[in-house]
């Protein structure tokens, strides 16, 4: 299994739309910082760079860095159908499900260390010295990026392996990361019956789960509850995926 | 007593009622070049999905390897080539690396070795400029990495031209004979694989209707070709030793021996 996480790490690496992507990404970060940079002048400090990527990276990084991710992470599969010759070779069903998954933690943690350093770098640059709570929260938000994205990707993975295609899981991708199921579970709860309001629907479900166990971090704690409802539902994803995947007919 | 690699009892395998496979018994040894003949959906790709595990059966037994409970543990010793398995955008020597890694295959040569062996080495262009025989050849090269006990391969002369599939033909005699693979392949074209293989195995209606030997073959021919000097003194001798002349025809060269007297290269 290490040899496809590997293998199809270092390919995924190297793949041309990926890095085009990604700079494209990192040179509208560095363009923000930098005119947040010369708007400051000589009070442009620490919590003024935090300020200016709050929406570029804080709100907008994990989707967008995300969505890059699940994008290449499958991208060849259906082309060239490397996930058919895996198995042929004896990598075993569940091992292919749980190795795109690892793969897309790999490359979450790639980006946003690489964005995370450009962030330092410029912050030593431009003399805006980031102080303990700043490298705080940089160190929080790269982490429920990773979080996040590895969640919201498990349970995407289920529509790709099931449709063996990118369109819908890809829509539904965006979905998620916007909060689609805590709306919805608002929704129900407002509307069905009255024992509904007693059931915290809204609570469970994996946005808000995820918006908690944040929370919790900024606030110097640390949520085991959410931080445990987060590995449910990463592993629900990875099962899902795997039941829906083990007898799947795969075309040559 | 020779060594099974593969074993197939009773396999069954359907798409809700239609029965594409049925009643599959089928025994492959070790260092057989195994011919699968079959007309065009009569289930010899879905017999290989099967070996390869990218198609569930509801009924049988299948042994790869000795091993009949973990297939993936004898999967791992087959290499195959079934459709094109390669990213357009990267060169041959690109998407193979790729795939030495996914097998997890040490030696960095290993990608410079089969490409030598199929004749693709030095070749730079990507995969989405080759020709289909390229394409063809650099699927085998891809199956013959890390040097499989057993080498499947599904119609790998398809679309291609006499001289590519007499390559392909050679290079299948020589991965049996110098590198000891047992090799499965199929094809629709009956004369091609009887210069290849030398047990065969026809696949109707998606049962195994019968399994033959080059010995079969053999046994049942009534004719062989002498050529002589003298056509009339040749008949004159066999009367005289005996021999009854049942018929006769005149020998004609065939097809692939004016394409090649024409264009060059070898049978």
């Amino acid at each position: 299994m290490w040899n496809y996480v590997l293998a199809d790490y270092r390919r995924i690496l190297k793949r041309t739309p990926r890095i085009i992507y990604v700079a494209a990404y990192e040179a509208i970060l560095l363009l923000i910082m930098f005119i947040a940079w010369r708007k400051g002048g000589a009070g442009f400090d620490g919590e003024s760079l935090m300020g200016s990527i709050d929406l570029w990276f804080i709100a907008m990084g994990g989707l967008l860095l995300g969505f890059g991710t699940l994008i290449n992470v499958y991208a060849d599969d259906f082309k060239a159908k490397t996930m058919q010759v895996a198995i042929g070779i004896g990598i075993k069903r569940l091992q292919v499900v749980i190795s795109k998954v690892v793969q897309a933690a790999m490359l979450i943690i790639t980006d946003v260390l690489f964005t995370a350093i450009l962030i330092v770098v410029f912050s030593v640059i431009s003399g805006a010295a980031l102080g303990a709570p700043q490298i705080g929260r940089l160190v929080i938000e790269c982490l429920m990026i990773l979080i996040s994205n590895v969640c919201w990707i498990s349970i995407v993975s289920i529509l790709v392996f099931k449709l063996q295609g990118m369109i819908m899981p890809m829509v539904v991708y965006v979905l998620l990361s916007f909060g689609i199921l805590g709306l919805l579970a608002g929704i129900v709860t407002g509307i069905g019956p009255a024992f509904m309001e007693k059931i915290p629907l809204r609570e469970i479900m994996p946005d808000n789960v995820l918006s908690t166990f944040e929370t919790s971090l900024i606030d110097g704690g640390f949520a085991f509850f959410a931080f445990i409802g987060i590995v449910i539902y990463i592993v629900l994803g990875v099962y899902i995926t795997y039941l829906l995947f083990r007898k799947q007919e795969l075309d040559l | 007593m020779r060594e099974t690699v593969i074993s197939m009892r009773g396999i069954e395998k359907s798409y809700g009622r239609y029965k594409v496979l049925h009643d599959v018994d089928l025994d492959i040894y070790k260092g057989d070049i195994f011919g699968l003949i079959g007309r065009n959906g009569a289930g010899k790709t879905t017999l290989f999905k099967v070996l390869l595990g990218l198609s569930d059966y509801q009924n049988g037994t299948l042994e790869i390897m000795g091993h009949k409970y973990d297939l993936s543990v004898g999967r791992k010793k087959i290499g195959f080539l079934i459709g094109s398995n390669f990213v357009p955008q990267l060169t041959g020597k690109q998407n193979l690396e790729y795939y030495r890694q996914l097998k997890g295959i040490k030696n960095k040569k290993e990608v410079d070795r089969v490409l030598e062996i199929v004749g693709l080495k030095g070749v730079k262009a990507k995969y989405a400029n080759y020709s289909l025989g390229m394409k063809q050849r650099l699927g085998i090269a891809n199956a013959i990495m890390g040097n499989p006990e057993i080498l499947l391969l599904d119609e790998p002369t398809n679309g291609l031209d006499p001289q590519g599939i007499a390559d392909v033909r050679n290079l299948i005699k020589r991965l049996n004979e110098e590198f000891k693979m047992t090799v499965i392949v199929s094809s629709h074209i009956l004369g091609e694989l009887q210069n290849t293989a030398n047990r065969f195995g026809i696949i109707n209606d998606g049962t195994l209707a019968g399994v033959i030997t080059e010995e079969d073959l053999i046994s049942e021919q009534r004719a062989v070709r002498i050529s002589v000097d003298d056509v009339e003194k040749a008949k004159a001798a066999l009367a005289i030793a005996g021999v009854k002349i049942l018929g006769e025809a005149d020998e004609t060269r065939t097809l692939e021996d004016f394409y090649f007297n024409f264009v060059g290269g070898k049978k």
